[in-house]
């Protein structure tokens, strides 16, 4: 999980040139298109990840 | 001004930062869960707060023509957006499952060791090999 997460974390950062901080905050703060959609990705992904593959990896709890 | 005492500045805003993400709870990853899965507003009121204050604080400084501790003009990173947007969309989703699966963030995963989470050392390690997997297949992926 964490070798999974943080490779993808490192991928993802990159690919959307930028992560939590630099979109999210700085992004948003400045009103930029580029990051409103970045941010919507984060949190589709953050929502797969605790939703779906988090219940598949430890079953439901 | 002294270039060396700039940097030492930044040091001490990095440690702040450092403190206000562990004393935040932004480094928890019960934090992280808990926003996913809207039981708290704890980190939708930290980011919220953050993007309010940085709005202003862009603002002032673009309006007051303030410069950085170095002393250089302060740009704003303007972020492209064209087409369809592919590298935003897809880069963002893979970030946030990485984001929900690891509990963290980039800024966090330093913060983490240096609370002496060691087995964050992976996620640093494997956080660089995607950026560098990035580079590596960026001129074949899609950017728009």
């Amino acid at each position: 999980m964490v070798v999974i997460g943080g490779f993808i974390v490192g991928f993802g950062a990159r690919n959307a040139d930028g992560c939590t901080s630099g979109h999210a905050i700085s992004g948003l703060s400045t009103f930029q298109i580029s990051s409103l959609i970045a941010v919507l990705g984060f949190f589709a992904g953050g929502l797969v990840a605790t939703h779906l593959l988090l219940p598949l990896i430890f079953g439901a709890w | 001004m002294d270039e060396r005492r700039g940097l030492l500045r930044y040091v001490f805003l990095g440690v702040f930062l450092g403190i206000a993400f562990t004393k935040g709870e932004v480094i928890s990853w019960f934090r992280i869960q808990e926003m996913f899965r809207f039981q708290s507003f704890h980190m939708f009121g930290i980011i919220g707060s953050a993007v309010a204050v940085a709005a202003v604080a862009t603002g002032l400084i673009k309006r007051l023509g303030m410069r950085s501790l170095g002393g250089s003009e302060i740009v704003t990173k303007v972020k492209p957006s064209a087409g369809l947007n592919y590298r935003y969309w897809v880069g963002g989703s893979l970030f946030g499952l990485g984001w929900g699966l690891l509990g963290a963030c980039p800024g966090p995963i330093y913060a983490l060791i240096g609370n002496g989470i060691s087995v964050m050392f992976v996620a640093l390690f494997t956080a660089l090999a995607g950026a560098w997997a990035y580079g590596y297949l960026a001129p074949r992926l899609p950017h728009h």
